[in-house]
């Protein structure tokens, strides 16, 4: 990387985001020069996504609005469905890291289900490679006290992607469906905290919620604790489909968007160190499935392409030349454009496993016509 | 082939580069109020005095408008969002980046802000636009340089070159009338400052709106643009790797 290139990534960062980098330097410097040529790649109009990597489902809540449900073996036993589909394995996830990291994509975020419940987590982290990978842990906090928090920095992990659905415990419970979850959330991030691991809460906007007194105290909280709310739209998927009820108007979306000025608040769309990528699919983010299916965003239940018969830089090609991913938008595909979200639930209500695969849903011949 | 739609859209001729056939309007600009009373003293508050009078001002852009609407190779432009602008007389525009950047830009911030008191207008570009720009060759965006160096230009701006991508945009201009020219950077600043409100949409997204005029010297695939950001307006740059896109659009200015 030149460096050119390396003051190009530095110029957008905080004083906090660029102490975090030089740590990260001194400890895995092959994982920070990579962070920093981000801004070098997509100035090449190369993509950049962050990984994430659901290689199982298994979970201890039951929330309202997951968008993983779906994939679950609680809902394929409760539908009568069997799923006979090739299951990632510790090889897939070597072979995935191995390239993507010749890509120079850098960052790997493990997720579910509930990653900590994960029996092999650690042997997941371990395949992933914490030299070559910034590792990041989605949990709900149900199992992460200061003894997990120091274990996870010690096995590589960087960052914590903690969920708390509500600043109000008997909300954010009654959303979990799990008595207790709030104070273990808190205790959760805490432990994160005292093991200098990185962290940012998320949290899902559900429409009206931007406007309400719990979501600006939690917007304060966040920022007076020094941490990052991640804020991730309510989409039409997974359990949220019963729920048309919970997707955003364009109003929330912009109050939000006000909010960034004076809070620590962000969401996908966020310009985020100089970058501009409006709605991430492909280009700032991609999910790999349990069954090695790549879709190109968390909640959007539709395949690119297998990585047991396809190469991760063919299959992210694939979708950047799709007119549904790959044009630069700067709104949420999958939570705001309704002609989208029409055609994703008609195809998908058709399958009873997801992600619906390359060709049947996604393909070459899309068109943003499509019905 | 018209070359509008009823809605104002410029319709690809044949051209190479990338263009949607069809729209599905997806992204869509609101027609500003077109108050001709403001749009002189919001420019002439932010870009200094000029010799048009309101009332010059007033009847060369209706008389501008008027002989627009009655050409028939322009049917259906109007059917669009059209905007009017005025550029005080201006010597210094032999190099567009350092007018953008000392004088435009500026103006336009001034102008957002103080029709919109609780948001804001940024420009994200932060290096230095002093002898980045050109003005590319068939863009005739060179004739409203050379004419605003000379006296006061009133005009009219479409945002009808929807989803184009830049070099689309430029090839498309062999098909149009020799008085269309393609929008650049003095004249989109000017259609800010003069109509803040152009990118403000509560119910749904606006385009965002190249200066597709402009090269920049040090990219050849980088280009300036303006687009909003909830109830805010910026001004950046990207690369445009000559892709389209529905969110991607340019437009024509005409002058008098």
């Amino acid at each position: 990387m030149s460096n050119t290139a390396l003051l190009e990534s530095e110029k957008n960062l905080t004083e906090t985001e660029r102490k975090k980098r030089g740590d990260l330097m001194k400890r895995k410097p092959y994982v920070a020069k990579k962070l920093a040529n981000i801004s070098a790649m997509e100035a090449r109009g190369q993509v950049s996504p962050i990984i994430r990597l659901e290689k199982s489902y298994l979970c201890n809540f039951q929330c309202t609005h997951c968008s993983a449900e779906y994939y679950m073996d609680r809902h394929l036993n409760k539908t009568k469905v069997t799923d006979d589909r090739t299951k990632m394995t510790l090889d897939d996830v070597r072979e995935l890291s191995r390239q993507a990291d010749e890509l120079g994509l850098a960052r790997f975020v493990i997720t579910g289900g509930e990653p900590l419940v994960m029996r092999d987590f650690d042997e997941v982290v371990a395949a992933i490679d914490p030299d070559k990978h910034y590792i990041i842990s989605d949990t709900n906090g149900w199992f992460l006290d200061d003894a997990k928090a120091k274990h996870l920095k010690s096995i590589g992990v960087e960052k914590i992607q903690l969920s708390l659905d509500s600043m109000i415990e008997e909300d954010h419970d009654a959303f979990r469906n799990k008595p207790g979850s709030y104070k273990r959330a808190m205790r959760a991030l805490d432990a994160a905290l005292n093991a200098d691991l990185n962290i940012i809460l998320s949290t899902v906007l559900v429409r009206g919620r931007a406007n309400t007194k719990e979501f600006l105290d939690f917007c304060q909280f966040c920022t007076d604790k020094g941490v990052g709310l991640y804020v991730s739209y309510a989409k039409p998927t997974g359990s949220c489909t019963e729920h048309p009820e919970f997707v955003i108007t364009k109003e929330d979306a912009d109050i939000l968007r006000e909010l960034e000025k004076e809070y620590s608040v962000f969401s996908h769309m966020t310009p985020s160190y100089g970058s501009y990528k409006g709605c991430i699919t492909v280009k700032g983010i991609i999910t790999v499935t349990s069954t090695n299916e790549v879709t190109p965003c968390p909640y959007i239940d539709m395949s690119i392409g297998n990585l047991r018969q396809t190469p991760l830089k063919e299959i992210l090609e694939r979708g950047m030349r799709n007119p549904w991913l790959g044009p630069h938008r700067p709104d949420c595909l999958i939570g705001e454009d309704q002609q989208f979200i029409d055609l994703h639930t008609r195809i998908t209500s058709q399958y009873k496993t997801l992600p619906v695969p390359w060709g049947e849903g996604f393909s070459d011949s899309n068109t943003l016509f499509d019905k | 082939m018209q070359l509008f739609n009823e809605y104002g859209r410029c319709q690809p001729q044949n051209i190479q580069s990338l263009v949607h056939a069809q729209s599905r309007r997806y992204f869509y600009c609101e027609q500003p109020d077109t108050n001709l009373d403001e749009v002189y003293n919001r420019t002439t508050q932010a870009l200094g005095k000029c010799e048009l009078s309101l009332d010059d001002f007033k009847k060369q852009a209706q008389e501008l408008l008027t002989s627009l609407e009655s050409r028939s190779e322009l049917q259906g432009i109007l059917g669009g969002v059209k905007v009017p602008f005025l550029i005080p007389k201006d010597e210094n525009l032999d190099d567009v980046g350092t007018a953008l950047e000392k004088k435009y830009l500026g103006a336009v911030e001034k102008a957002y802000q103080s029709f919109y008191p609780k948001y804001e207008f940024k420009s994200h570009f932060k290096d230095t636009l002093e002898g980045r720009v050109d003005v590319k060759e068939g863009s005739r965006h060179q004739t409203l340089l050379d004419k605003a160096k000379k006296q006061d230009v009133v005009g009219w701006y479409f945002p009808c070159l929807t989803e184009y991508s830049v070099p689309a945009s430029l090839e498309q201009m062999q098909y149009l009338p020799e008085d269309a020219l393609l929008a650049g950077g003095i004249d989109l600043c000017s259609v800010f400052i003069g109509n803040p409100a152009l990118l403000m949409n509560k119910k749904g997204y606006s385009p965002l709106l190249w200066l597709s005029a402009l090269q920049d010297k040090k990219h050849e695939d980088g280009a300036f643009h303006f687009e909003p950001y909830g109830y805010n307006l910026n001004f950046n740059h990207r690369h445009h790797y000559n892709q389209c896109a529905e969110y991607w659009w340019g437009g024509l200015t005409f002058i008098n």
